[in-house]
This record gives C-alpha cells, sequence and structure tokens, in this order.
C-alpha cells in the first residue's frame, strides 16, 4: 500500500460536524497518518524538522481543511512557508518530494454550482488551488484535482455528508491500492462530480 | 481628505527580511502623505482584531504590501484576515443573490506584491507553471475583497527581488502607479 500523509487544518473542529465524520472514516486505515495541525500546533510553532520527516515517509499528501476566504486556513499556509523549505522542497537539490502525489480535500459554504465559469465566483475550485498545483510543479510532484464538499455549511445534510466521507474513505484505499486513474483524473476541475471515473476497479 | 490604510504584510524569515516590502510602504507613505490621512499596520507586530476593524471602517482605500510566498500571501496575512474579517463586521447576511452581503462596500482595495519569480515565467507554456497566470495567485485575495464589497483598484507587482533587486527602479514605479491611480482627476477607476 502506499503511505498517505493526511494534513488536517480546522481552527475550529468542534464546530464541523462534516470534518468530524470525514476525519472518523478515514482514521482507522492502516497506511493513513491523520494529523491535526492545529492540535499539534496551537501556537504556529510548527516543527520543520518533524513535519519534513513525516513527508519523506508518505507517498500521498492530502491537505484536509475547509476553504477559508477562498484559500487554506492560515496554519496550512504557515506549514507550507515553513516546511517546504528551499534545499528540501524544491531549488537544484531539493528533491525530497519529487514523485509524491497531493490534493486538497475541502468542504465549503457554497453550492457546487456557484464554482464555475458561469456561477457567482467565476470559476471552478481548482482555480482558487492554483497556488497548490503551482506548488506541486515547483516541487515535483503530482497534482490531483481537488476532492470538495460543497454547502457544507449548518445546515449540511446528513444523508450527502455521510455519503461523502464514505467517498473519502474509498479515495484513499483506492489511491493507498494504487487504483486510482490519474491520467483520467488530470484535467477535470473536481474529482466528486463523478468520484467513480477515477477509481479503477480490480 | 480621504483616509487610506496601508498594511504592512512582511513576515520575516531567514530567506525574507522584510526590507523591501517595508521600502515600499515607505514609497507609498510619502507619496500619499499630503493627500489622504494615513493609517498603518505592520501586522508582524501584532494587531488587536477590533482596533483593525474601526481602521478598516474608517479607511477609504486600503494597501496590502506583502511578498508572494507558495504563490499566495504570507501565513500571517491570512491569519490576520481569518481573525479580522468577521461576520456582521466585513460581510453579513444577503437575500439576494451570493456575494452582495458585503459591508465595505464603497471603500477600494490596492494589492502590491514582491516576487522571486520573473514576469516572464507566467502565461507561458514552456515555464515551470505551465501557462499559469500570474493573476491566478492573487485570485483568492481578489475574490475575498469582492465579497467584502471592496472595488479593487490594479495591482502593483515587482519581481526578481531576490535575485535581481533594483529597489529604486520598483519604488519609482510604485510612486507613479500610486500617482495614476490615486492622484489623478477621475482615477481610481477599478480594475
Amino acid at each position: 500500500m502506499k503511505k498517505i500523509l493526511v494534513l488536517y487544518a480546522h481552527p475550529r473542529p468542534e464546530r464541523s460536524e462534516v470534518n468530524q465524520v470525514m476525519a472518523t472514516a478515514v482514521q482507522s486505515l492502516d497506511h493513513v497518518t491523520y494529523v491535526d495541525l492545529y492540535a499539534d500546533y496551537p501556537a504556529f510553532d510548527i516543527d520543520v524538522k518533524r513535519e519534513q520527516d513525516r513527508l519523506v515517509a508518505h507517498d500521498i499528501i492530502i491537505f484536509q481543511h475547509p476553504l477559508y476566504w477562498y484559500s487554506t486556513p492560515a496554519i496550512l499556509k504557515e506549514w507550507q512557508d515553513l516546511v517546504l523549505q528551499h534545499g528540501f522542497a524544491y531549488g537544484s537539490t531539493g528533491r525530497a518530494l519529487a514523485g509524491k502525489v497531493c490534493m486538497n480535500v475541502l468542504t465549503a459554504g457554497a453550492a457546487r454550482a456557484y464554482y464555475t465559469e458561469g456561477g457567482a465566483l467565476g470559476r471552478e475550485m481548482r482555480d482558487f488551488l492554483a497556488p497548490f498545483e503551482s506548488m506541486a510543479g515547483l516541487c515535483r510532484m503530482h497534482y490531483v484535482p481537488p476532492f470538495s464538499l460543497y454547502g457544507a455549511g449548518y445546515h449540511a445534510d446528513e444523508t450527502v455528508t455521510y455519503t461523502h466521507a464514505e467517498d473519502y474513505r474509498r479515495l484513499l484505499i483506492a489511491l493507498g491500492r494504487d487504483h486510482f486513474d490519474y491520467q483520467a483524473a488530470a484535467n477535470v476541475p473536481e474529482l466528486s462530480d463523478g468520484l467513480d471515473q477515477f477509481i479503477l476497479k480490480g | 481628505m480621504e483616509t487610506i490604510l496601508l498594511i504592512n504584510g512582511k513576515e520575516t524569515g531567514d530567506m525574507s527580511k522584510g526590507a523591501y516590502n517595508t521600502g515600499l510602504i515607505d514609497t507609498a507613505r510619502e507619496t500619499l502623505k499630503d493627500h489622504y490621512e494615513i493609517l498603518e499596520t505592520v501586522i508582524e507586530d501584532g494587531y488587536d482584531a477590533a482596533e483593525e476593524y474601526e481602521k478598516f471602517k474608517k479607511a477609504d482605500i486600503v494597501v496590502y504590501q506583502y511578498p508572494v510566498f507558495w504563490f499566495s500571501c504570507p501565513a500571517i496575512v491570512k491569519k490576520y484576515i481569518d481573525d479580522v474579517y468577521g461576520y456582521d463586521l466585513f460581510f453579513g447576511h444577503s437575500d439576494g443573490p451570493y456575494g452582495t452581503g458585503g459591508l465595505m462596500a464603497g471603500k477600494k482595495l490596492m494589492l502590491s506584491t514582491t516576487w522571486n519569480a520573473p514576469l516572464t515565467v507566467f502565461d507561458n507554456p514552456d515555464s515551470l507553471f505551465e501557462g499559469l497566470s500570474f493573476d491566478q495567485a492573487l485570485v483568492s485575495m481578489k475574490v475575498t475583497h469582492k465579497y467584502c464589497g471592496f472595488e479593487i483598484l490594479p495591482h502593483f507587482h515587482a519581481h526578481n527581488i531576490v535575485q535581481a533587486p533594483n529597489f529604486e527602479e520598483d519604488s519609482k514605479r510604485f510612486a507613479a502607479h500610486l500617482t495614476d491611480t490615486l492622484l489623478q482627476p477621475n482615477a481610481q477607476a477599478a480594475e
């Protein structure tokens, strides 16, 4: 199995029922290491060496977070700024992440239809996450499009939440087994539009 | 006299001492001080969310100056926004379409960013970024402020500031940008 590192960033996890359900769905998987960044570093005092070691020890890096102001919560940005050092993650001698896979798994309050070219926000979620795609490029990582739950506000539908959490689990199992069709997923805006297209049978 | 809030988003670290961004804030202050009342925040020096809200309420124009880290703002700028841009302060409930609950309507925002990346790597299919548009790194900031009701003013950017810095030239260009955008009659046309 490929090893998966989930870096979870939610400043108030007790208020996110959706993310709690998602956490429960994947934490029990043997090939998944689940890290709660706000719990580990409440004062943003990120241990760079420990985080770099975690990255090296895994094949697939998942950033799990709510969308905060069309971006990630601040601690994930701090993690990027501190951990992805020149000479480690990028630069002529920085190859520690080369060949690894990364993606965003996120929850957003607004509806799916808003995140389209003709929608209220005028662009896809993937476009808001372009900084991550560029980061992957600079670190020679393979970027997978986001897997998002939309409409994840206070009135999130319970059935939708549990179905999504189960899909998240299926995604992490498929990635772990290398039963994921990277080529088919490469250019789509959003995995959750049709996850089954990307999960290979067998 | 209108009021301008200058926000210095430098984040000091091993590779970034903040001098370039602080220098550009100095340029803005010098250029604008005879024409606007100036308020300032240096995020790294600490802030109180309620005081920041009062500054935003008073300001007609807000200028963010920050170095681009990982194709986005430094973490302390993101934290500042997460801390300060509260519900019922910067945005509220709206019965209208999505994005019409902004409480900062009538105010204008300017972004001024510094980059190590040269401009030529953007919108260039042969570069590392495979055609990534330069504006994509600014989308979250722009949409955040539009959501809060701001009009977005033309953006200023300085490139190659680590490998081939030319502060004097960038400072002159910034002063000219501020003059064109904020000091000319009928200026302030939004992007």
